[in-house]
């Protein structure tokens, strides 16, 4: 039993190793702004939340009505974007972001919010702390 | 689900002892299935699935699972939307086996919408790598992710 015990042990402590594969940037808000005023923003919750920098965030909000709104900042800390949109459609991508999700938005030139893209990846580092 | 997949079965049994071990000195029951599981069906199509959690602090480096869930929607100036909506899935087990799997079927993104930071994933695949099913779990007893 105790040969069963320190077995069991070993690969918990195992488990402990954190292996897996990981992502390996800095997960830092990124803003493309176009010519005509649309843009995308994306960003990964955990790595910002847990990383050096101190400007920068990036979130959606939604509302039981279904608006939705979307804003970033990246590092440079000077001008932030958003977007929004009453949209039950995109709400619902809202629901699904986590505490270690990547996060894209894009929004069109009149600020209208037209895409969301969440990613839920082993390889992305949950909030820590 | 679980137990049709076999997760309290015969391929857990020695996490499984270890985590009740564990969850006796600690708190509640843990579940962390030790990474990617890929089954291929003779077909070509397959499964894929694993924990989020577990994945990640698996023992080797290779080992991945992710979904991606993109919806779009534009509305013209006669005030009509397009909508639309994509669906992606990969694996990596410890041998760099891959499964991957898309899909622009609304109902495929439905259920990813209840993923959070430790879910387990399992998505279904046809032999053109379409999603056929897909299921997410969440439960208290699911590994956390480490840093």
């Amino acid at each position: 039993m105790n040969k069963v015990i320190l077995t069991c042990l070993a690969l918990c402590a195992g488990g402990l190793a954190f292996g897996g594969s990981r992502f390996t940037g800095n997960g830092n808000v990124v803003i493309a702004r176009s010519a005509d005023g649309s843009g995308t923003a994306s960003g990964f919750l955990g790595m910002i939340y847990n990383g050096p920098a101190m400007k920068q965030w990036i979130g959606c909000q939604r509302s039981e009505s279904d608006n939705v709104f979307c804003h970033a900042l990246d590092e440079t800390g000077t001008t932030p974007v958003a977007c929004s949109v009453k949209s039950a459609f995109l709400a619902k991508s809202i629901s699904s972001i986590s505490p270690d999700a990547r996060l894209t938005f894009m929004w069109n030139a009149q600020g209208t919010c037209i895409r969301i893209q969440v990613t839920h990846s082993s390889e992305y580092q949950d909030k820590q702390g | 689900m679980l137990q049709k997949k076999g997760l309290w079965s015969s391929g857990i049994t020695g996490v499984a002892l270890c985590t009740v071990l564990a969850s006796a000195a600690l708190a509640g029951a843990r579940y962390g299935q030790p990474g990617v599981s890929i089954t291929p069906s003779s077909d070509g199509g397959g499964r894929a699935m694993g924990t989020l959690g577990g994945v990640r602090n698996s023992a080797n480096t290779r080992e991945r699972l992710a979904c991606t869930v993109t919806r779009t929607e534009t509305t013209n100036s006669a005030g009509v939307s397009t909508r639309a909506t994509a669906v992606n899935c990969l694996a990596r087990d410890k041998d760099n086996v891959t499964a991957t799997c898309v899909s622009r079927d609304e109902k495929h993104a439905a259920a990813l919408d209840g993923a959070s930071n430790d879910s387990f994933i399992e998505f279904n695949y046809d032999a053109a790598a379409n999603c056929t099913t897909i299921w997410v779990y969440e439960s208290a007893s699911l590994e956390r992710k480490g840093s």
